[in-house]
C-alpha cells in the first residue's frame, strides 16, 4: 500500500511543551484543513478521522492499519500516512 | 455630566497586527516591544440633550463576587474564599428615535458584535464619578416608549483588561509519496 506521509510533530518538541495531548490544526497538501491529536503516554499516538494510531505498536515502525500509517525516523519527526491507493 | 462636559462614551476600535508587520518591526534593533493591535481612532459618542436629543435616566455600577466561606474541622474561623463576577456599569439612556446619537450608538455596537471574540475594540464611558476604561460590552437592548417618538435603550458596560491575541496560523504541511519518508 502506497502512503502519502505528512510531518505532524517532533518528539522532542513535545515532549519540551510539557503537556500530555495537543491538537495540531494543519493544513494537510491535498486533504484541506484537518485537526490532529497528538497523544503521549508509554508511546505517542496520533488521533486522525477518529482513529487512534500508535508509535512502534507491535515494534512495527512504520506501523500500518487500513488506510492509515504511522512512522517516526532517526530525527524523532513522526509522520502520518494515509493510503492513496489500496 | 463631567467637568461641565455632556457623558461620553467611547468607542475604540483596534484591528490586530499581522505576524509579517511584527516580524518586519523585530529588526528594529531600538523597538522595546513589538504591537499586538493597532489602534484606530477613538470614536467619542456624546449624550447631550441640547445637540443630540438624549438624555441619560440613570447610571449604576455594580460588583458581583462569588464569595464561598470554608468551615474547618478545627473549629476555627472559617477561610473566605473569593472569586470575581463581574464589575458593570449599568446606563440607561432615553431619547428621540431619530436622534443621529442614538443612530451612531446602534452601528457601532453592531460593529462591536463583530469584534467580541476577536477582542478587537474597547469600550469607555465618562458620567461624572461613574467611569470605566477601556470595557467590554456586556449587554444592549433598544425598545420604542409606546406612545411617544422616544426610544429607551439599555447598555451594560463590563469592566476587564482584554488582550487581543492573534491566532497562530495553520501551518501548511506538504506530503510527500515515498515509502519511507524522512531520513
Amino acid at each position: 500500500m502506497l502512503y502519502t506521509w505528512f510531518k505532524i510533530f517532533n518528539r522532542i518538541d513535545f515532549n519540551a511543551l510539557g503537556l500530555v495531548s495537543k491538537t495540531y490544526t494543519l493544513n494537510l497538501q491535498g486533504i484541506g484543513q484537518k485537526d490532529v491529536l497528538v497523544t503521549k503516554g508509554i508511546t505517542y499516538g496520533i488521533t486522525y478521522d477518529g482513529v487512534f494510531i500508535s508509535v512502534g505498536l507491535n515494534d512495527l515502525n512504520p506501523f500500518s492499519i487500513d488506510d492509515r500509517a504511522i512512522y517516526v525516523d532517526n530525527n524523532n519527526d513522526v509522520y502520518l500516512g494515509i493510503a492513496v491507493e489500496t | 455630566m463631567l467637568g461641565g462636559l455632556d457623558p461620553v462614551i467611547i468607542f475604540q476600535f483596534s484591528k490586530l497586527a499581522g505576524t509579517s508587520i511584527g516580524s518586519s518591526l523585530s529588526r528594529i534593533p531600538v523597538l522595546s516591544q513589538i504591537p499586538l493591535a493597532v489602534e484606530m481612532p477613538p470614536i467619542p459618542v456624546y449624550f447631550s440633550e441640547r445637540l443630540f436629543n438624549i438624555v441619560i435616566v440613570s447610571a449604576a455600577k455594580n460588583v458581583d463576587i462569588e464569595t464561598s466561606t470554608e468551615t474547618l474541622a478545627t473549629g476555627k474561623t472559617p477561610d473566605i474564599n473569593q472569586k470575581g463576577i463581574q464589575s458593570s456599569v449599568s446606563i440607561n439612556i432615553e431619547g428621540n428615535r431619530n436622534s443621529i446619537a442614538l443612530t451612531l450608538l446602534g452601528s457601532l455596537v453592531d460593529s462591536v458584535y463583530d469584534k467580541v471574540t476577536s477582542k478587537e475594540y474597547s469600550i469607555s464611558f465618562l458620567y461624572g464619578s461613574t467611569t470605566v476604561f477601556r470595557g467590554v460590552l456586556h449587554s444592549f437592548s433598544s425598545e420604542t416608549i409606546e406612545g411617544t417618538d422616544k426610544l429607551s435603550v439599555k447598555i451594560i458596560i463590563s469592566k476587564g483588561a482584554k488582550n487581543p491575541t492573534k491566532d497562530n496560523p495553520i501551518n501548511d504541511v506538504p506530503g510527500s509519496n515515498v515509502a519511507i519518508p524522512g531520513g
